[in-house]
């Protein structure tokens, strides 16, 4: 499911070939077609992008990404397309083998292909690209182009709004171009501040879950979303369930 | 519902251990019975949209409370 920032716009996929926007049915995909989800949705919901993987014959399967109902090209695999915030940029990796993958940022390809690679962020107008490689055991952090020597394989990067920071996530710590933090058992949703100056992120320590500003934790309840920053960069959100209550609490940030 | 009327007002708390202060403000209650997946607020954190379960696999029911029209899929 995926909703607009203003709750304008929903779309959801049903019956794995089916997808609705706005309570209708949006696109249908063949009957043996599979859409992966979430679908991914521009900040204001104009934008729709989401992968299908499509048989093309009885040992064969392709996998493309359809944005707004136009289906791109088909590959051996893609992954999970991310749409920018203001919709004009739809960046997935994708490969022709399992050794060799690469990026396709708006039907293009990108950069040198890699025997390992992450999903790709971008920056809300789109104009930075980042993503992490692995190639002859040399891991590489690409952001706008700009090449980064890192010492493991990221499993996710992200960017700040406007690009000019950038963060990955390994598999116990998040790293920044400021610094590690400390290790956790799980990392959820690690975003910059709209100045791109601080991270905060939900993580897990054993049964403790706690929100991460920097190195400073505040316990919280096991989030189903968020965290997330206010505009101007002074709280921070996020949902909780408790017991069959759905709740969203706001943090100020000092 | 009564708890529903909460959601437009905020209530102030305090977390543990003299950490900063914080906001909390009710959005939703699932219905009695059933579980929700996939969680979506806007921005604001003033409404959600989820998908609601009733256990069977099935048979399920996709509500959106900020435009109050629940649907169900088969």
């Amino acid at each position: 499911m995926s909703l607009s920032e203003n709750g304008e716009r929903v779309a959801f996929l049903a019956a794995l070939n089916t997808v609705y926007r706005d309570y209708e049915v949006y696109w249908r995909g063949g009957l043996a077609d599979q859409v992966s989800f979430p679908l991914s949705m521009s900040r204001d919901g104009s934008v729709l992008s989401w992968k299908v993987r499509r048989p093309l014959r009885a040992d064969e399967t392709r996998a493309l990404v359809v944005t707004d109902g136009v289906e791109g090209p088909a590959f051996g695999d893609c992954g999970l397309p991310v749409v920018s915030a203001d919709g004009r940029t739809v960046a997935y990796k994708a490969c022709e083998r399992e050794d060799s993958w690469f990026i396709v940022r708006n039907g293009r390809r990108v950069g040198a292909p890699a025997e390992g690679i992450t999903n790709p962020a971008l920056s809300d107008d789109g104009s930075v690209l980042a993503y992490a490689t692995e190639a002859a055991d040399r891991y590489r952090l690409i952001v706008g182009g700009r090449e980064i020597e890192l010492r493991e394989m990221p499993r996710s990067v992200f960017l700040s709004p406007n690009g000019s920071a950038w963060g990955y996530v390994t598999q116990s710590s998040v790293i920044t171009a400021r610094g590690r933090s400390e290790e956790f058992d799980e990392i959820v949703n690690p975003a910059f501040s709209p100045d791109g100056k601080r991270v905060a992120f939900a993580a897990r320590r054993g049964k403790e879950w706690t929100l991460q500003v920097g190195r400073t934790g505040l316990r919280m309840p096991a989030p189903i979303a968020g965290p997330v920053w206010s505009r101007d960069g002074t709280q921070l959100g996020y949902g909780a369930l408790q017991g069959r209550e759905i709740w969203w609490r706001v943090v100020g940030v000092p | 519902m009564r708890r529903l009327l909460l959601a437009s007002l905020l209530l102030a708390g305090c977390a543990t251990s003299g950490t900063p202060q914080f906001e909390e403000r009710l959005v939703d209650v699932l219905p009695e019975g059933k579980s929700g997946r996939y969680y979506r607020f806007t921005g604001d954190g003033q409404r959600v949209a989820y998908v609601l379960f009733d256990g069977r696999e099935r048979d399920r029911v996709v509500v959106n409370r900020i435009a109050g029209k629940p649907m169900e899929l088969i």
